[in-house]
């Protein structure tokens, strides 16, 4: 929303339209037409439908006229074992006053205050390290950090689990030489054995981001501080970091975004180890919620509004650094 | 209307004829018999669709080859099987879209602890008018299992007795019997220790299976219809005798505290550490497949019992095939589950305990080898029957188990205990009736 409102150009409005121009407006409404159809639909009808869904839960049908109500209304038709009834706000209240609720959003916030930065640093250092003169065949290392990407996280989080074994895990047993015993899956590292391979998945990501604001820097830039006497780690510190504060905040934003997401890794490692539950994160809350009944109360009702909160954080959290970074730019 | 087909194919007038006394009911009882319940015709026959989550594995019958024989002794209807190759939760999700989406699947694989909760989703059928001429086929406990509310929903298809698996080889060396109570089990575990083994384990991811099955061979019945709404009871004192018996087991470590999934669990197993355990009634078709050997001194026993003087057993999964809500042909549907559910041989050669009572089971050969020379399947058909009858998952299973499974992972010596398992479950289990708008006694 932020960079719609930041880029849109000032309105004029013309006295009178000539054919021509018409003709063309029509064109792109013609050419808008296909987004804007899939985005109502895809986007924001079941955004609304869920706003609605929220208000409403799913509870067992039972009327005066029920002779066995112990799953609903089982006599007759039995088609009306369970309705939809409105609930007010009784499933934002469930959600605001759940223990299982805080502590995933906790998680995820520790999560994505460590993550994030390492992340961002890691794609940035990559990122000059590969616009430097420095490296020779740069596209073997571009696709080479970019490759992780390509594998869908539910596949880095499995071959990750053998990866975390404690009984297969190469990792632990280099650990070992060093008299290191450590458990990827203990209650204390799991977070960071998770952070660990979403590090891994999106570093190129984002350095691709990087590498291409830094392509975007006009070369006269180095070639006046190399006459001023720049030496290359100034050139990076003084010249580069600086003009890609755009993309930092693109590739933050994003993650933050996808922090608020988390699904696929703990999903994938709730599997081996129980104890993390169905609600380590909010959106695994959510899911759960929606589908399995293994979160009470459980229905697309709590799980709409389970949903819809986490989008307000999420929303709170990219105004917050939006806002701290303006501040600090200033 | 006979009449006025004239001459020409004869197969094809043999047809018409066959269909129209079917569509015409002919009589209404006689038609039952075979063929007779089919709505449709060679030509255009009534197509069921099934949904399992069977192994097929190799060396078995395939689910697919047993409905080509089936589609061929019945050319009214045809079945199209599709195997889920998910977990089950997902499975669930599955149906409930294909509810939604009204995409004509009329039958589907359930296991008994979820019976409850897909009734309650409102993705199975009361199939009851059509139930009668089948439930003598089948043993009480599980066709219990699939009657909601007085409705039935479909028919059992196997069961998942509690059994103990034990390797009689490192018990003779041992100088131990196969134990028969709990208090023999615990003396026979402090000698296996003694020596750097285990009788048996505590299985972090299995909690909400093992324990609820350990509390129904204890006596125990956790969910309770009555007239005034659901009796919760995992606070109640056989359950509670579980606990106290497996925490003495877990303080003393004298049994193993690992995941049933686990590597951990295979290289204690085939590294001799674990040389007992208990585990399901579907287990031993595939549990010795990690030592990857033809002929082991394993062999399967009855669970130890509670009260000596009536050996009881609790169920660790087993399903059946319910009929799907919207199945056009909830008729046939029944007809079609009857038939696979009473194809004992099939059903055995995929690792099941079948819930039919229409034949004795056989051990195959090669299982029969497995397991020392062991009828493996009679001493399951025995523990069938052991099986306490009352005991019943709630209709909002899904989210009580979920809590066993999330406490039970941090149970141990100096974590969570037993006792604090239960608990948990009994509020989780109250507290998601009410949720679920159920009524509850409290």
């Amino acid at each position: 929303m932020s960079i719609q409102s930041a880029t849109a150009p000032p309105t004029v409005r013309q006295p009178r339209r000539r054919p021509a121009q018409r003709r063309e407006g029509m064109v792109g409404w013609a050419f808008m037409a296909p987004f804007a159809l899939l985005f109502l639909l895809v986007f924001i009808v079941p955004i609304l439908a869920s706003v609605k869904e929220s208000f409403f839960r799913q509870v067992a049908a039972i009327d005066e006229g029920c002779a066995n109500p112990l799953y609903g209304c089982t006599t007759g038709a039995a088609d009306e074992v369970v309705t939809s009834s409105f609930v007010g706000l009784d499933n934002f209240v469930y959600v605001l006053t759940s223990e299982m609720f805080w502590s995933g959003v906790g998680r995820v916030m520790l999560f994505g205050a460590v993550q994030v930065p390492v992340m961002i640093l890691a794609a940035l250092f990559l990122a000059i390290l590969i616009d430097s003169t420095v490296i020779k065949r740069v596209t073997v290392f571009r696709l080479g950090y970019f490759l992780p990407f390509a594998i869908p996280g539910v596949i880095a989080g499995l071959v990750c689990t053998y990866l975390y074994t404690p009984e297969l895990s190469p990792l632990s047993e280099a650990l070992g030489w060093f008299g290191l015993e450590v458990d990827f899956f203990s209650t204390d590292l799991m977070l960071w054995s998770m952070a660990n391979i979403t590090t891994w998945t999106f570093t190129g990501y984002n350095m691709l981001i990087f590498l291409a604001a830094l392509q975007a820097i006009p070369g006269e830039l180095y070639e006046a501080a190399r006459i001023d006497g720049a030496n290359a780690w100034q050139v990076a510190t003084r010249i580069k970091v600086p003009m890609v504060r755009g993309a930092a905040m693109l590739a933050v934003l994003l993650s933050i975004i996808g922090t608020v997401q988390l699904f696929n890794e703990p999903t994938v490692l709730a599997v081996r180890n129980g104890w993390m539950g169905p609600g380590y994160t909010p959106m695994m809350m959510a899911y759960n919620t929606a589908i399995g009944g293994q979160i009470s109360p459980s229905g697309v009702g709590p799980a709409s509004a389970i949903s819809l909160v986490m989008a307000v954080l999420a929303g709170l959290l990219a105004l917050v650094y939006i806002l701290v970074q303006r501040r600090l730019a200033k | 209307m006979v009449h006025s087909v004239k001459k020409g194919n004869k197969a094809l007038f043999g047809a018409l004829v066959a269909s129209v006394l079917v569509i015409s009911g002919c009589g209404g009882t006689a038609d039952t018999a075979e063929e007779g319940a089919t709505g449709g015709t060679a030509e255009d026959p009534v197509v069921i669709q099934y949904l399992h989550r069977l192994p097929d594995g190799e060396g078995m019958t395939l689910v697919k080859e047993s409905f080509e024989r089936f589609n061929a002794e019945h050319p009214g209807i045809r079945v199209e099987a599709t195997k889920f190759d998910g977990q089950a939760d997902e499975s669930y999700a599955k149906i409930h879209q294909s509810v939604v989406a009204g995409d004509g699947l009329c039958l589907a694989q359930v296991s008994y602890d979820a019976i409850g909760s897909s009734f309650i989703a409102g993705d199975l059928m009361d199939v009851t008018d059509y139930a009668d001429q089948y439930t003598g086929n089948y043993a009480e406990g599980p066709m219990t299992q699939m009657t909601v509310g007085g409705a039935v929903v479909g028919l059992p298809q196997d069961t998942g007795p509690l059994i103990y698996m034990y390797d009689t080889a490192a018990f003779d060396e041992l100088g131990i019997e196969v134990p028969t109570t709990w208090d023999e089990f615990y003396e026979a575990a402090k000698i296996a220790r003694e020596d750097g083994k285990y009788i048996g384990t505590f299985q972090t991811d299995e909690v909400k299976a093992l324990m609820s099955g350990q509390a129904a061979a204890a006596g125990s019945t956790w969910f309770e219809g009555t007239e005034d709404g659901w009796e919760v009871s995992l606070d109640d004192e056989a359950t509670a005798q579980v606990a106290e018996v497996y925490q003495k087991l877990i303080d003393e470590d004298l049994i193993k505290i690992v995941g049933r999934w686990d590597t951990a669990f295979t290289d204690a197993l085939v590294g001799g550490e674990i040389i007992g355990t208990v585990g399901a009634g579907w287990e031993p078709a595939f549990f010795l497949g990690d030592f990857e050997q033809e002929e082991t001194s394993w062999e399967v026993a009855h669970l130890p019992a509670f009260d000596p003087a009536n050996p009881s057993t609790g169920p660790d999964g087993g399903s059946g095939v319910a009929v799907v809500k919207g199945c056009e042909h909830p008729e046939e549907a029944m007809l079609v589950a009857d038939w696979y559910n009473t194809q004992v041989p099939d059903l055995v050669s995929q690792g099941l305990v079948v819930a039919a009572t229409t034949e004795e089971p056989e051990t195959p050969e090669n299982i029969k080898q497995l397991w020392n020379g062991q009828d493996v399947y009679s001493v399951l058909a025995e523990a069938n029957d052991r099986m306490n009858p009352d005991f019943a998952f709630g209709p909002t299973w899904p989210a009580v188990g979920a809590v066993l499974n999330e406490t039970g992972a941090t149970v141990s010596k100096d974590g969570t205990t037993m006792a604090e398992l239960f608990e948990a479950g009994q509020d989780a289990a109250v507290s998601s009736l009410e949720d679920a708008g159920l009524p509850v006694v409290e």
